[in-house]
């Protein structure tokens, strides 16, 4: 008799999932997935708006990363308006999003997913969350916070508001940058320098205590696709997109973000709102590929600051070729975040980003706007068709959680093959193997909301369901377990 | 000591606004402000200094203007994206020092519909919960008024 196991919803990440395990007539994994089982959808809503509108509106699609939904919207309203922006535009745009990657950052390293780090992925789930870490270590927790708080104070100076901010649009940003805000980012940012450096050496004594989560929570060759610098360098606002497979070969290099939809393909699964990406020329499921710190660092050949560099070149000698460890997603974040503090102190020093000219002034002169940048979890292209007088008739977003889609499922099905052993009947899995399942996913720090554009909460449950569709069993994270 | 006032909700929300409404009309001279979409776990590094804590926020639930302490007592969920009052303050006590007291005003809100503005009922709530919010505070920062944790 074969039977199924869900975990629903996931924890820990933004949004509702849930997880489901296949089990063949021994009580083995036979496959597993990842569904996403809410529904929002920007694309059409937006539809008959003005495309002025649209960083405003897709902005409000996520509350972790809105401002690389306002970035991705206003190059792609650039793009309309035919258009580049002005220097100061530029780099305060660039600045916002290294803050952005650094907040974002923090919250899945500190909040969600340092609990499993630091008290053990078998610890009580009561502990863990941010009072079990406070327990534990009181200075690492306060300086998440601090970290956090440092990203969010940055995006609230230069955008108005920690959360959403509306501050740029199509053409360039609504207002200059200043000095004493210059000065209010710098009085903090040692200290964040610091703790991401405790973090990191941290994490890297830590990591032999993990080596089987190391070796099987996802690990398995992939593609990875990132944006680089005209150099090859990590890079998050402009570029053109670079491929590389798991042996670290460039499998396309150079390709234009304004292009995407030419090599890209989407799919959809009848079992989740999520979309799927795949590179075209190899065809989806085989041409998938992973997105996000891990996809940056596999791709780029260098950071471009000081002591990102350092860490980088450290990180790639993991591996002969890509480094594969979905789980070493983390340290790929915690070096991505050094190198968004050195990358703020660099541009906080740059003159032009001071200038008084943060507009470009023009109207619509095209009917197609794509804009593309790196967001926390990867490359994010929002795409946009406008009849004559500027308002909307399509909108694509290419969203990274989705383009991870198929990469969570294969880590999920990794972990239960590894770590769940046979059940047999009325059995309940051990909590820590759930956990496991689900850290497998956290790894990507999934956004929900930004991938089918929702929101939604997080408990958890998991049934085991038989070959015709009956639940045989139902855990849940604060029920006992149900069995029928 | 300064007070500090945190109004949460999303003003395009209809109702969900009418914590940011209170804002907007006087309070007190000795009042700082934020206002927020939801309460994020890093709100906690910012109490400190401040005394008391009083957070703003629409209530389905509620029938009147309640102005009531923070129960720090409540049970503590797995922090995602987002937090509780209860959970920013104890973060606060723990981690950044904070040692005065916090209150919730929650006002009655039902129309969390898409919009801006909200409805007559919840707008005569906005000024009720101000007028109680000035008389909390002109005890609470009276030079006689001394309490402690």
């Amino acid at each position: 008799m074969s039977r199924q196991i869900v975990i629903e919803p996931v924890t820990r990440i933004e949004g509702h999932a849930k997880i489901s395990i296949q089990l063949d007539h021994a009580g083995g994994v036979q496959s597993a997935k990842f569904h996403v089982t809410e529904f929002r959808g920007f694309e059409k809503l937006c539809e008959g708006r003005p495309f002025q509108e649209m960083p405003g509106l897709m902005s409000r699609i996520c509350g972790i990363c809105p401002a690389s939904h306002v970035l991705a919207s206003s190059k792609a309203g650039d793009m309309l308006l035919g258009v580049e922006v002005p220097p100061a535009a530029e780099k305060q745009r660039r600045l916002v999003n290294y803050a952005q990657v650094l907040q974002s950052h923090a919250l899945s390293f500190f909040h969600l997913s340092s609990p499993d780090l630091l008290l053990g992925m078998d610890s009580p789930p009561a502990k863990r969350n941010l009072f079990g870490l406070i327990e534990r270590d009181r200075d690492f927790a306060r300086r998440g916070i601090r970290l956090r708080q440092f990203g969010q104070h940055v995006i609230e100076l230069a955008g108005g508001k920690r959360i959403h901010p509306g501050w740029s649009g199509p053409g360039g940003v609504h207002r200059q940058f200043s000095t004493e805000q210059r000065d209010e980012i710098l009085r903090t940012l040692p200290e964040s320098v610091e703790s991401i450096s405790l973090a990191l050496d941290w994490l890297k004594g830590v990591l032999d205590s993990f080596s089987a989560e190391v070796r099987h929570m996802g690990n398995f060759p992939s593609l990875f696709l990132g944006t680089v610098s005209n150099e090859g360098g990590l890079e998050y606002y402009d570029g053109t997109l670079r491929i590389t497979d798991s042996s670290g070969n460039i499998v396309a290099d150079g390709l234009d973000p304004k292009s995407y939809f030419t090599y890209l393909g989407e799919a959809s699964e009848d079992y989740s709102f999520m979309k799927n990406a795949f590179y075209k020329p190899i065809g989806y499921r085989k041409g998938h590929y992973r997105v996000g710190p891990l996809a940056r660092l596999n791709v780029a050949n260098f950071a471009g600051t000081p002591r990102a560099d350092g860490e980088l070149q450290e990180f790639k000698q993991r591996a002969s070729g890509a480094v594969c460890e979905s789980f070493h997603y983390h340290l790929a974040r915690l070096i991505e975040m050094l190198h968004c503090v050195e990358r703020i102190e660099e541009l906080l020093g740059e003159p032009q980003l001071y200038e008084e000219n943060v507009q470009a002034k023009a109207s619509l002169n095209k009917r197609e706007g794509i804009g593309s940048c790196e967001a926390p979890r990867g490359t994010l292209f929002h795409h946009y068709f406008v009849d004559q007088n500027g308002l909307m008739t399509k909108a694509n977003l290419l969203i990274a959680t989705g383009q991870n889609h198929q990469a969570m499922n294969q880590a999920v099905e990794q972990t239960a093959r590894h770590f769940l052993k046979p059940v047999t009947a009325g059995a309940q899995p051990n909590e820590g193997i759930l956990n496991r399942l689900e850290a497998a996913i956290r790894c990507y720090d999934p956004c929900l909301s930004c991938s089918t554009h929702a929101m939604g909460q997080m408990p958890l449950i998991v049934e085991m369901i038989e070959p015709g569709g009956a639940v045989r069993a139902r855990i849940g994270r604060e029920s006992p377990c149900e069995l029928s | 000591m300064r007070a500090l006032l945190i109004a949460l909700g999303n003003p395009l929300r209809r109702d969900d606004g009418v914590a940011q409404a209170v804002l907007k009309l006087p309070i007190a001279p000795e009042t700082e402000s934020r206002a927020l979409f939801q309460l994020t776990p890093e709100v906690a590094a910012e109490l400190a200094g401040f005394d008391p804590v009083i957070f703003i926020d629409a209530d389905a639930s509620a029938a009147d203007v309640i102005i009531e302490a923070v129960n720090e007592q409540s049970s503590i969920g797995a922090f995602t994206h987002f937090a509780s009052p209860s959970e920013v303050v104890a973060l606060s006590r723990s981690l950044f020092g904070f040692a005065g007291q916090a209150f919730l005003c929650r006002i009655p809100a039902n129309d969390f519909s898409l919009g801006e503005g909200s409805g007559r009922r919840a707008e005569s709530f906005v000024r009720l919960a101000a007028e109680r919010l000035r008389d909390l505070l002109a005890v609470h920062l009276s030079p006689q008024c001394e309490h402690s944790y």
